[in-house]
């Protein structure tokens, strides 16, 4: 990074008056939420903008990202719940976090409920399945695909947590 | 508990840190560390994510890597312009 001078002070300021109590963690709040789905949503403009073949890549590996940091702090669930009814959308009964953020963020005109299902079985497989260091796409392609792995999921349902397997 | 970054994040934490720090004595870099980062994320400039080692780490946004982008061609055409 050069010409560091130039920036405008926006990107130096944070806030002179803090406001108490202070923690050491950063809570995960409701507007931290509204920009992380807000980001889904651009993934989503993006990969439709795009030509490229694997463009849809840009958006399910947005929306693994973030479903799974959630996953890892255990609030994957209440989380994409959260996100439904930020969206005045209501959850559906057994729905599990990939499907409901797809439902959320992505074009509902260009991904109907099969797609989602589709969609959000590869990324269950992913999530279960995937070295933490390997990208998205290079797992899915390896594994066959979207498709293929949205199959192995249901093949290999014995072998996945239980909070996966709601909402087929 | 440390909070991991990415490099640019850190970058831009750090400075506003440094901005700040003399203002707030009574807190602890810790604090401060986790207002800047709450305020980051609050404005679409952070995002958690997970690191290669399946650890809950920051980096910096699409946008914010943007906007930083866009005021460094802002710095140097400004650079080109003078004399």
């Amino acid at each position: 990074m050069s010409y560091l001078e130039g920036l405008p002070s926006y990107f130096w300021l944070v806030s002179s008056r803090l406001k108490k109590p202070v923690h050491d963690d950063v809570p995960y709040t409701t507007q931290a939420l509204r920009e992380d789905l807000l980001r889904l949503r651009n993934a989503w403009e993006d990969c439709q903008a795009s030509r490229q073949r694997d463009a849809i890549y840009i958006y399910l590996t947005a929306v693994f990202d973030l479903v799974a940091w959630w996953t890892a702090e255990n609030r994957a669930v209440e989380r994409a719940r959260k996100a439904l009814r930020l969206r005045n959308m209501t959850p559906f009964d057994d729905e599990e976090p990939f499907a409901a953020i797809i439902r959320c963020t992505a074009n509902p005109a260009k991904v109907d409920k099969r797609t989602r299902s589709k969609w959000s079985r590869a990324l269950r497989y992913a999530i279960s399945r995937k070295p933490i260091e390997d990208p998205l796409d290079k797992f899915i392609k390896r594994k066959g695909g979207i498709n293929r792995c949205a199959e192995r999921f249901r093949a290999h349902r014995q072998d996945i947590p239980s909070w996966l397997l709601s909402s087929e | 508990m440390k909070q991991r970054m990415d490099n640019t994040l850190r970058f831009w934490v750090d400075a506003a840190y440094e901005h700040i720090k003399r203002e707030h004595g009574n807190l602890t870099k810790r604090q401060l560390v986790a207002q800047i980062l709450r305020k980051y994320e609050r404005r679409g400039d952070a995002m958690r994510c997970l690191n290669n080692q399946g650890k809950i780490s920051w980096k910096a946004t699409p946008q914010f890597l943007a906007m930083l982008a866009d005021a460094e061609r802002d710095a140097e055409d400004d650079l080109d312009d003078f004399p």
